[in-house]
C-alpha cells in the first residue's frame, strides 16, 4: 500500500482495483480500506480532498514523510526476506 | 429516493450503527469513507448489489475496522499505562460493585422466592386439607397467607430479574471493554 502511494496519490476505490491486478496480493475492499484508515491514523499517510470530475470532491490519500521512513525501512525487511526465501528454495539446507 | 439509493443507505446506516456499537472513534468519518467507495463503485458501472456484496456484511466490515485499528492502537503505544490504568480502575470497579451487588441480590431473590413459595404451599395445605399447629402464619388467616405469598413471591421474581440484568450488562460491557485485546495476528 505504501509502495503504491509512494509513486502517485491515490483513492480507496482505485487502490482496490490496482490491488486485483496483482494476482496474490491481491484484497478485498473490506480489508483495503481498514488498513488505508489504520496508514492514517498511524500517520502514515494522509488525507487531500480533491475536485473530482465525475461528482462530489474525492478523498486522495498520500503519503507522508514518516510514511517514506517506514516504506524504505520495510523494504529493507522484505527483500532482505525474498532473498532468503530464494535461497533456501534454491538450494535447501545449504543456503 | 430509489431503491438502490435506499439499500445503500440502509446498508451505511446498520454499518455506522455497528461502528458506534463497538465504541469506534471517528465513526461518521469511516462512514462517509464507504460511502464515497459505494459512489465510486457507481461511477464505474457496477451495481449497488455489487458493491455491498464486495465490501462484506455491515458488521462484518465494523469488526474489520476495529481488529484493524485495535492493532494499530497496540501497535503504536503497546500496553500504554493509560490503557492499563483505565482497564485495571475498571476491573477494580466492577468488582467492587459486585461484591455488593450481587450478594445482596441473590440473598433477597432467594429469601423471597422460598418465603413466598412455602407461605404458598402451607396455606394452601391449612385452606383446603388440614390445620397445620406448627406453622406460623403472625395471626394471619390461611386465606390471608395465600394472598400475602404471591406479592412476596413476585418480589422474589424481580430481584431475581434485576440480577440477570446486572449480570448480562457486566458482561457485555466487560467484553466490549476488552476488545482491545483481541487483535488478529496477521495484517
Amino acid at each position: 500500500m505504501l509502495r503504491i502511494l509512494s509513486d502517485k496519490m491515490s483513492y480507496g476505490y482505485e487502490i482496490v482495483a490496482l490491488l486485483s491486478r496483482l494476482g496474490p496480493l491481491a484484497a478485498g475492499e473490506n480489508t483495503v480500506y481498514p488498513l488505508l484508515r489504520r496508514l492514517r491514523n498511524e500517520g502514515l499517510l494522509e488525507a487531500v480532498m480533491v475536485e473530482s470530475p465525475k461528482g462530489p470532491p474525492r478523498q486522495y490519500l498520500q503519503i507522508t514523510a514518516v510514511g517514506l521512513e517506514q516504506l524504505a525501512a520495510r523494504s529493507v525487511g522484505w527483500t532482505e526476506l525474498k532473498d532468503s526465501v530464494s535461497r533456501c528454495l534454491e538450494r535447501g539446507s545449504e543456503a | 429516493m430509489t431503491a438502490g439509493v435506499a439499500d445503500g443507505e440502509a446498508y451505511l446506516s446498520k454499518f455506522g450503527a455497528a461502528l458506534r456499537r463497538l465504541r469506534m472513534a471517528d465513526a461518521s468519518g469511516i462512514v462517509a469513507d464507504v460511502r464515497g467507495h459505494i459512489a465510486e463503485a457507481a461511477a464505474d458501472g457496477r451495481s449497488l448489489e455489487q458493491a455491498l456484496t464486495a465490501l462484506g456484511s455491515p458488521e462484518a466490515l465494523a469488526r474489520a475496522y476495529a481488529v484493524e485499528l485495535a492493532h494499530a492502537r497496540l501497535t503504536n503505544n503497546g500496553w500504554s499505562f493509560l490503557t492499563f490504568a483505565r482497564l485495571a480502575s475498571l476491573l477494580a470497579g466492577a468488582s467492587l460493585m459486585s461484591l455488593l451487588v450481587v450478594p445482596s441480590l441473590t440473598i433477597l431473590a432467594f429469601t423471597f422466592l422460598v418465603t413466598g413459595g412455602l407461605s404458598f404451599v402451607f396455606a394452601l395445605i391449612e385452606l383446603l386439607i388440614v390445620d397445620l399447629p406448627f406453622i406460623q402464619n403472625d395471626h394471619l388467616s390461611p386465606l390471608q397467607a395465600l394472598g400475602a405469598s404471591v406479592p412476596i413471591f413476585a418480589a422474589g421474581c424481580v430481584f431475581l430479574w434485576v440480577l440477570w440484568l446486572y449480570l448480562r450488562y457486566l458482561a457485555v460491557s466487560m467484553r466490549r471493554e476488552f476488545s482491545v485485546l483481541r487483535v488478529s495476528p496477521a495484517n
